[in-house]
């Protein structure tokens, strides 16, 4: 996975994240959404590296969930600085710094989702 | 996968009230996307794949017959987008039967639910055979009913 470069000194990096599941199947919000460290201001980048501290991101392996009806499960892949790791995880998101973090990547990309669409 | 949508299924045929079958919408969610969506629900029983075309959701995929079964490992196996095809054999069974969809038909599907050859890995053909079977014992096997109920599956394709 390349990472990318923000030129302005800032944090360089990439956030993926991917939901399935839920109560029904939207193909427009199933797709990978891809956020660059680019895009971000530099509050952004921070808010989305700490958490990724936080939860200790890269070294952490959710416990394998049994499927419940309807809860969605997320594929979170992050680029941080040249570290990479990635963390599926399902509802109820039971560490609460990676429900943080991954709170804090939905909301971003749903963002950018939205205004790619109008 | 039966077993949910089933239980979808029969929430809706109770859900509005004083509306028979062919009065019914038919429509799953109805009502939950805001003026900004395209779109009029999350499914149709009557017609899957027409409930919504948006720019940021997406096209409604559901199929309303096997020969469009969509495999794919995405949503669990399918499970949201492939239940339009019990969801048009339940319509189906409920428009030819008529009444309310909660009395006969609903019974015929509750009961299915319940009967112990209905098990969590029960695919679409299993579940069919066991409505088919239900209907049979409750209502004959010269009846409405049970002719309704085969003819819906076999029309979507399930047997």
């Amino acid at each position: 996975m390349a990472t990318s470069s923000t030129g302005t000194g800032g944090i360089k990096g990439e956030a993926r994240v991917k939901v399935e599941g839920g109560v029904a199947h939207f193909p427009g919000r199933a797709r990978e959404q891809v956020i660059s460290f680019d895009e971000l201001d530099a509050p952004q980048q921070q808010e989305i590296a700490s958490l990724a501290s936080a939860a200790n991101f890269f070294d952490c392996r959710p416990a394998p969930q049994p499927a419940r009806p309807d809860a969605r499960t997320y594929t979170v892949c992050l680029t941080i600085e040249g570290q990479s790791g990635e963390v599926r995880v399902a509802e109820p998101i039971r560490d609460p710094a990676l429900a943080k973090l991954v709170s804090a990547v939905r909301r971003l990309s749903t963002g950018r989702a939205v205004a790619a669409a109008q | 996968m039966v077993g949910r949508q089933c239980g979808r299924q029969l929430v809706l045929a109770g859900s509005r009230t004083a509306q028979t079958a062919a009065e019914a919408d038919w429509l799953i969610g109805a009502g939950l996307f805001t003026d900004a969506v395209q779109g009029m629900a999350l499914r149709s029983m009557k017609e899957p794949g027409t409930a919504y075309d948006d720019p940021v959701l997406g096209r409604d995929l559901q199929p309303g017959h096997m020969d469009d079964f969509v495999r794919t490992n995405e949503d669990n196996g399918g499970v949201h987008i492939n239940s339009g095809i019990p969801n048009r054999a339940f319509y189906l069974a409920a428009i030819a039967i008529g009444g309310n969809a909660w009395d006969n038909a609903g019974r015929i599907w509750y009961n299915a639910l319940l009967d112990p050859n209905t098990r969590a890995n029960t695919d679409f053909a299993g579940f069919a055979r066991i409505t088919i079977q239900v209907a049979t014992r409750l209502y004959g096997s010269d009846s409405a009913e049970a002719t309704a109920v085969t003819e819906a599956w076999q029309t979507v394709g399930v047997i």
